[in-house]
């Protein structure tokens, strides 16, 4: 949720009655992995919320903290590196940086990186707002054999400029006081270093526009000038005539300056920063090598990157979410607290109820209480939060980047690039989560791709869990479902890359430094996500649960399992599998757990098992992967997908069965 | 810009990059020096492709700076007149560039022209 922006023409903070009203409003910008929000959490405290900018799947962080006294809202934007945005995140940060009406800027870099960071700085100088350069990880210098005078800096870029350490609050007092005083002063920055010619046009343009915009009209000229496709069609839909007059001058302004391109700028912003940062930054001594950046570059290399790998996702997912989690947890969670003590208790608290088909709704086979609850919070919440964990502390250490490279030329192969690497591995927790975060890759035929691989061949952790759980003891049947679904995974990509039309993007991103993760930051990041599964989960979980139970009261469950039968008697397995997979629509983790309890009562031989495992994981995504499909990439490609997972699931189940058994296994 | 498979150098991963190249991966681009890449007779022209791990170069432009390839090099800071050092060529790119390190693909690789005259380390 957004907070409200500040209604137009009214001044900041002081003159304000209500501290709601006062709030004066900050944003953290700057460049991936720099410690906004290390910053963040020092700035605001405990009054932190985490949301989706409206219409993307970005998160934004907005939180409350106090300056002098005063009440300062304050947001973290997702990573920026300029304000000509080239991923759904840096347009995010745009758009907050620009029209949430910010009355100050913090832009946060590196210390090391000072020279790269300027560019951004300098564009941000020209949006008409007050600015502070807050310089993190200082104590990184002496290492790396630089000095930096942020004296010089200040003077020669005309801001406060701050030197901190964000992790152990170093300097942050001293911050607190320069955004208060930028902010109070009201004074934006004069730019630096733009070209005469280009000062001019851009002042002609913004004379041009006469539109309501949220954002400063010099910040729309400069963006114009440069080519911005989003700034243009935003002008074309605030101005009375279509943009017609604005675009005239734009064309005139153009036309006056030697070449205003955002390339061009580009350039000339990072000659200005490395003359600036040539004067302030100063090596003075040998740079020494850090074991966790040697350790760092060794991960990225297929030796000995790819074992290295291998044994993580084998510590991860097989021994802490499969053998802890969906082992150790859910044992202790369903059979103790659950089957043990909650579900005699809440029989023996409805058995007042006369009537069996509503006492059924509560408590029974398909009980709200004893079926949707104990699913929710026994068998699928350890599973989730020990994989939500897992990835968590992936993500802090700065891994998963190089787990990017390492993919990026297989999963070429498959019209992917290493960037995918994230919703798929985010697919190993939650496929519905994923589908909405593959909309961060670049080209609509990678998303569509990988909402493909994600809704066939990627189990969800709660699946995966389960999955792990039955076939552990099981070694030759657990490699045979590894080897299904990574040999569908590959061949699904790579058809899928042949047959769909259109480029994949090429790979390309920073690497942070290799670092231990921070037990409250890796804390609070599994906190938030277990927040937003909680909330899509448990509703869902009850409406099944509330399905089932109307189905089986007016007998319509026993018809369609009846039409089910025959699929599944095509397999080899047993007519209850029947209702595992109808459980597995609801969600697929709902029918893996089905699964664990015909394989407790040993319903399912080995071949049986294995059979029902690689169908159900190849089988139609749940109903909240299906909606979300739906809405992300449209109905029909979501039909689409859903018609092949069928037919293919089934299809690869029925061939396995035969294969199995033709072989005598 | 020019393909080709990507040449044995570096250290380790020699039997993993063999794997990869033939399925296929490594069929991108690769470097058999400044006069196969296509440039006027007398006036070789150098990109990325033509440095080893440990030589550090200036860049001198960007093949096409308004391609999805350009715009992201620009965002990375890879622009005119900026110092870069490589750290890996395989799996993907990775160099340094002012204290930070950025990974790339091949087709990034070849679109960045440098300054003739990259040292080694």
């Amino acid at each position: 949720m957004c907070p409200p922006s500040r209604p137009e023409g009214r001044a900041p903070g002081p003159t304000a009655t209500s501290p709601e009203e006062a709030a004066w409003r900050v944003a953290l910008v700057g460049a991936p992995n720099v410690g906004k929000s290390t910053l963040f959490h020092r700035l605001t405290g405990r009054y932190v919320t985490v949301s989706n900018y409206p219409r993307t799947s970005v998160e934004v962080t907005y939180g409350v903290g106090r300056l002098d006294g005063h009440v300062v809202r304050v947001v973290d934007t997702p990573g920026l590196y300029s304000l000509s945005p080239t991923t759904e995140e840096e347009r995010v940060s745009r758009r907050l940086v620009l029209e949430e009406g910010i009355d100050a800027l913090v832009h946060v870099v590196e210390a090391r990186c000072v020279a790269r960071s300027l560019p951004l700085t300098l564009e941000l100088m020209e949006l008409g707002k007050p600015l502070v350069l807050a310089l993190n990880m200082v104590d990184e210098l002496g290492r790396l054999g630089l000095e930096l005078r942020p004296d010089l800096l200040a003077g020669r870029l005309g801001l406060h400029v701050v030197p901190i350490v964000a992790v152990t609050g170093q300097g942050v007092e001293g911050l607190e006081r320069a955004i208060l005083g930028a902010i109070r002063a009201g004074e934006p920055p004069e730019p630096l270093g733009r070209r005469p010619d280009v000062a001019a046009a851009i002042e002609a343009l913004e004379g041009a526009l006469s539109g309501r915009y949220a954002m400063p009209r010099r910040a729309i000229a400069s963006f114009l000038l440069q080519g911005d496709e989003d700034t243009r069609a935003m002008v074309e839909a605030a101005e009375t005539d279509g943009g017609r007059r604005a675009l005239e001058a734009l064309r005139r302004a153009a036309a006056g300056t030697r070449d205003g391109t955002a390339y061009r700028s580009a350039v000339e912003r990072h000659e200005v920063a490395r003359s600036v940062a040539g004067d302030v930054l100063e090596a003075t001594g040998e740079r020494r090598v850090r074991v966790a950046e040697r350790l760092g570059r060794w991960l990225g290399r297929p030796l000995p990157g790819i074992p290295v790998l291998l044994v993580v996702l084998w510590l991860g997912l097989y021994e802490f979410v499969g053998h802890f989690g969906a082992g150790i947890l859910v044992d202790w969670l369903e059979r103790s607290l659950f089957l043990g003590h909650v579900n005699p208790f809440l029989e023996g608290l409805f058995r007042g109820i006369p009537w069996p088909w509503l006492r059924g709704l509560w408590v029974g086979d398909y009980g709200l209480l004893t079926l949707g609850l104990r699913y929710a919070i026994a068998i699928i919440l350890p599973i989730v939060a020990t994989f939500f964990l897992f990835f968590s502390v992936l993500e802090d250490s700065g891994y998963l980047p190089r787990l990017a490279l390492l993919v990026d030329r297989l999963f070429k192969r498959i019209g992917l690039n290493g960037q995918a690497v994230i919703p798929i591995v985010l697919g190993f927790a939650c496929d519905t989560m994923a589908t909405m975060v593959a909309r961060t890759l670049e080209t609509r035929r990678e998303r569509i791709l990988a909402t493909v691989l994600l809704a066939l061949a990627i189990p969800c952790s709660a699946q995966l869990g389960v999955i792990l759980a039955i076939l552990s003891g099981q070694p030759v049947a657990l490699g045979l479902w590894v080897a299904v679904l990574a040999g569908t995974f590959l061949l699904i990509g790579a058809v899928g890359a042949r047959v769909l039309p259109g480029r994949s993007a090429s790979f390309h991103m920073e690497l942070p430094p290799l670092r231990v993760p921070r037990a409250s930051n890796v804390v609070r990041k599994t906190a938030t996500r277990l927040h937003w599964y909680l909330l899509e989960v448990i509703p869902l979980f009850m409406l099944a649960s509330v399905l089932l139970w109307a189905g089986q009261v007016t007998g319509l469950l026993g018809r369609v399992l009846d039409l089910l039968h025959p699929v599944v008697g095509a397999l080899g397995l047993p007519r209850q599998t029947a209702s595992v997979f109808l459980l597995g629509f609801f969600r697929r983790d709902y029918g893996a757990a089905g699964l664990y309890e015909l394989q407790r009562t040993g319903a399912l031989d080995m071949v049986g098992l294995l059979v029902s495992a690689v169908t159900l994981t190849l089988f139609v995504p749940c109903v909240a992967q299906f909606l979300m499909m739906w809405k992300e990439r449209g109905p029909k490609i979501a039909a689409g997908i859903f018609a092949f997972a069928v037919t293919f699931a089934f299809g690869v189940g029925f061939v396995l069965n035969l294969t199995l058994r033709g072989i005598g296994l | 810009m020019e393909r080709g498979r990507v040449r044995a150098h570096g250290k380790g991963g020699g039997f993993l990059r063999r794997i990869l190249n033939g399925l296929g991966a490594g069929r991108r681009a690769g470097s058999t020096g400044p006069a196969s890449l296509g440039s006027a007779p007398g006036t070789a022209r150098v990109t990325l492709l033509d440095l080893e791990p440990g030589d550090r170069a200036t860049v001198a432009g960007l093949e096409e700076p308004r391609s999805p390839e350009g715009r992201a090099l620009a965002s990375l800071g890879v622009l005119p007149g900026v110092s870069v050092e490589v750290v890996q060529r395989y799996p993907a790119w990775i160099v340094r560039v002012d204290q930070a390190e950025i990974a790339f693909d091949d087709a990034l690789a070849a679109g960045v022209r440098l300054v003739p005259g990259a040292t080694a380390a």
